[in-house]
């Protein structure tokens, strides 16, 4: 006899598939499944009535323990949003659960139904019904009542299905409707046998040849027989067409705190779904075996009378539409939004895992992007305390700043210095590969490739090592000691031991010079000491930053070189610790698009990662992180945010990591609306989400 | 896309007369049939009305309700209420009739723990099922590296 194994199922948004040809290929997918099952299968449901109770404690605890007064009055203040969220809206939180006699491998079992429904699958316990002992009681009616103390135990009534009648299921009725139905209860899809295709069409086929027996010696008109031979003919095509056929039995289990509303729930049960099936309350003996229907006990141990119906596949798989109504989930982490249709928020905790997720958001202008980030960077400070750097080009850092009272770094061509020798990495041979990028961004030409390129290369390398090498450490080398450019210049131009290699050191130091000494177009900016303090200065902490480079728009290669060293810097002091820590980067490309800069951004997104550093890349398409190397940053990101992409979409179409999107989900994202956004978190799920913003989330971005 | 549902294609469920399916009048008029003809024997004077009150009697007790003929269900309410009662009183007569009759008392009283307990007792992952190769060419030598139940135990083994 083949053994039982239990799997909880994470519910997916059926929002995201709310087209008809997107419940189509769902309930293509659902029956595909079904029909391979050969044993006795069980799907559960359970719904419980949940609020933000648990979020709104942690947040006045955490008020409470917090020294930092502005972090304190956030956290008062997403506090009160939250609970402005409790009151005016009803939460459910719901769980599905697959039970399979099977002695196939569990993993091997959970794979095909993560793949068929979509979903998280993994094998688990289920949870009970209830908790403690309970007592079944005749009077009023039959139902089950906790023993001993209550403690708060609701009382259970449980229905059972005996007849459906002729009517259309679909994924939006008629089980969804009992899911809103704001009270705790259970829904069992019990799959009590699977027939043999030829069984079944063996059975149906006797069944037709019967009636029509009947038909025949009948006088005078039989609807219902004619009706069924055409049923029984109906059901046979299906069969043909590659559908089993499986007997079924659904069951419903209704909670409440008193007997007067549990009757009241169970009426509304019942007349809810009666147009589709009628159900019968159980009593006596059968109410207490009923509750079997929600464990994983075989159907015939249960040992109820058998009210089973037959069901083709594709008719058994709208039953599983539970499954398509995600809910509340965990309010552990921050909240990314509200889901778009069934209104709950969504949580995520993206901390969990030892290294830290990095993110990519993409979205075209004006569509909540820029917003929806210093939201999300406040509830994360807010929350959890984690520091942030902002790297942003447009000037709009400034309301992040202001808001906090934060430095807000502003780099000029004219003001900031940014010497390239600053000491930005552990080893001589990383620094001054370093370096090597930043006067290759300067040059405009790699010097890598052809003999003289090689031999540049070599002659630049070895004059920084000269001068990195005149400090006992590299590390004591310090901003104001660091060389500038026109020291590396003078020490280049007198390199070469042949008249060739001099003649190559002098051009390529004479080159430097014009771009970045004396009057040249950079000299301002990279020749001299650095007169920004990027440095941690022995601090424990460093507080949230904001650099803008909006006074550099009018020069790439100057905003793409400032950049580089203040991701430098981060990633410098990365190093040191493990305390978590955002980096966000605004218009990302800006790095991307010189070859030698992009190397740097995917190598800092590795160390990021491991040092718990959280780096979150925004840009306006999607298309850029998916071109040559850039797809190393796009892989090292599993979580999207995926905001309007009107002029980008081809790539969700035709690029194999959106082969998980379907149609709908590509339709979603080609008509976002402002501050809706598709967030794609691998291996978990995909949310389509409104950034619902607090009542001072509004007051301190709304000019963003 | 939808699925519309059908009638019950694995039961047959003949028209019969006055809105009774035509094997409940079969299994009426059988039962009837066969007092009669054993009323005939003993009491014939009472034959035919005894024929006939178990025939409607027959009829009235297979009516459905809730799926369930109306026999069952009131043998599943007599037994609830009889297991009720031999709960209440395991030694008195309902007690001593459950017991006699093998009524599942047990039943009465519902431990979430025992109801509820998992399908499976562990669900761990034993990581000693995997094993891991740096280079895929280690697969052909069995040079993985697996997890050992402990390394003293593998040590003297």
């Amino acid at each position: 006899m083949s053994s039982v194994r239990t799997f909880v199922i994470e519910p997916f948004d059926i929002m995201l598939h709310a087209t008809e040809e997107g419940v189509q290929s769902l309930q293509a997918r659902f029956s595909t499944w079904l029909r391979t099952l050969r044993e006795p299968a069980r799907f559960v449901c359970w719904q419980m009535p949940a609020t933000l109770n648990d979020k709104i404690s942690s947040l006045s605890r955490k008020a409470q323990e917090v020294d930092d007064a502005q972090r304190r009055s956030l956290l008062m203040e997403y506090r009160r949003h939250f609970e402005s969220l409790n009151d005016s809206a009803e939460y459910q939180r719901a769980l599905c659960g697959m039970a399979l006699w099977s002695d196939q491998n569990p993993r091997a079992l959970a794979g095909g139904m993560t793949s068929a429904f979509e979903t998280q699958v993994a094998e688990g316990a289920w949870p009970s019904l209830f908790e403690g002992r309970y007592e079944i009681r005749e009077t009023p009616f039959w139902h089950l009542a906790p023993a001993g103390r209550p403690g708060g135990r609701p009382y259970w009534s449980i229905l059972t299905s005996y007849e459906f009648a002729p009517a259309t299921w679909n994924f939006f009725r008629p089980l969804p409707p009992l899911l809103r139905l704001n009270f705790p209860l259970a829904l069992s899809v019990d799959i009590s046998k699977t027939y043999d295709r030829n069984a079944a069409i063996d059975a149906l086929e006797g069944i037709i040849q019967a009636y029509q027996v009947h038909l025949a010696g009948a006088t005078g008109e039989d609807s219902r027989s004619v009706q069924r031979i055409a049923d029984c003919r109906k059901a046979l095509q299906e069969i043909n067409n590659g559908d089993a056929l499986h007997m079924v039995q659904l069951t419903i289990a209704v909670a409440a705190d008193d007997l007067n509303t549990l009757k009241e729930r169970v009426q509304t049960v019942v007349n809810e779904t009666r147009a589709w099936f009628s159900l019968r309350q159980e009593v006596g003996e059968l109410l207490a075996r009923s509750v079997g229907f929600f464990t994983a006990k075989r159907t015939k141990d249960i040992n109820v009378p058998t009210t089973t119906w037959p069901v083709t596949s594709r008719e058994l798989a709208v039953m599983l539409s539970p499954l398509g109504y995600r809910k509340l989930s965990a309010t552990d982490g921050i909240l990314r939004g509200e889901a778009v249709g069934a209104s709950y928020p969504v949580f995520h905790n993206s901390w969990r895992d030892k290294r830290a997720t990095h993110e990519i958001w993409v979205g075209v202008s004006g569509f909540g992007k820029t917003f929806g980030l210093n939201c999300y960077l406040t509830r994360e400070y807010a929350e959890n305390g984690i520091p942030f750097d902002l790297l942003e080009p447009m000037g709009h850092g400034r309301h992040i700043a202001d808001a906090f009272g934060l430095p807000w770094y502003v780099m000029s061509a004219k003001a900031t210095k940014l010497n390239p020798q600053d000491v930005m990495f552990p080893t001589l041979i990383e620094q001054v590969s370093h370096v090597t990028r930043i006067y290759e961004t300067v040059l405009g030409r790699t010097l890598s490739g052809a003999q003289r390129e090689n031999l540049e290369r070599g002659l630049l390398g070895e004059a920084l090592e000269i001068l990195y090498r005149g400090f006992p450490a590299l590390n004591k080398v310090s901003p104001e000691l660091a060389p500038t450019c026109d020291v590396v210049c003078d020490v280049l131009s007198g390199l070469g031991d042949k008249e060739a290699t001099r003649h190559i050191a002098k051009n390529l130091a004479d080159e430097i010079a014009g771009l970045c000494t004396g009057s040249g177009p950079w000299s301002e900016f990279l020749n001299g000491a650095t007169n920004v303090d990027l440095s941690r200065g022995g601090r424990d902490r460093i507080e949230p930053r904001v650099f803008s480079f909006h006074e550099l728009e009018s020069d790439p290669i100057l905003q793409a070189l400032a950049y580089t060293q203040v991701l430098s810097a981060i990633r410098r002091d990365s190093l040191i610790d493990e305390q978590p820590r955002i980096i966000a980067v605004d218009e990302v490309y800006r790095l991307m698009r010189h070859p030698s800069l992009l190397d740097f951004l995917i190598e800092a997104a590795k160390t990021f990662r491991t040092r718990r550093k959280k780096l979150i890349c925004v840009d306006q398409q999607m298309s850029i992180f998916l071109q040559g190397k850039a797809r190393l940053v796009f892989e090292n990101c599993p979580i999207r945010v995926v905001f309007s992409q009107r002029q980008g979409m081809n790539v969700f179409h035709e690029d194999a990591a959106f082969q998980h999107l379907n149609q709908q989900h590509r339709d979603i994202i080609a008509a976002l609306p402002r501050f809706h956004y598709v967030l794609d978190i691998q291996d978990e799920g995909l949310w389509y989400l409104y950034n619902r913003p607090a009542a001072g989330e509004i007051t301190r971005f709304q000019t963003t | 896309m939808a699925a519309d549902f059908k009638s019950h294609v694995l039961l047959r469920d003949e028209k019969g007369f006055f809105g009774i399916p035509f094997k409940r009048l079969l299994l009426g008029g059988v039962g009837g049939g066969l007092t009669y003809t054993l009323c005939n024997i003993a009491l014939p004077n009472w034959s035919i009305p005894a024929g006939v009150v178990l025939a409607i009697f027959v009829l009235i007790m297979t009516g459905t309700r809730g799926g369930l003929p109306l026999w069952q269900r009131l043998m599943y309410r007599v037994r609830g209420s009889l297991l009720l009662a031999a709960a209440r009183d395991t030694r008195g007569l309902f007690g001593s009739l459950a017991k006699s009759l093998e009524l599942p008392i047990e039943l009465v009283k519902l431990d979430a723990a025992v109801v509820f307990a998992p399908a499976q007792p562990n669900y761990d992952i034993d990581m000693r099922e995997w094993v891991t190769f740096a280079r895929a060419a280690e697969a052909d030598r069995d040079d993985g590296l697996v997890f050992v139940d402990a390394p003293m135990t593998e040590a003297i083994r």
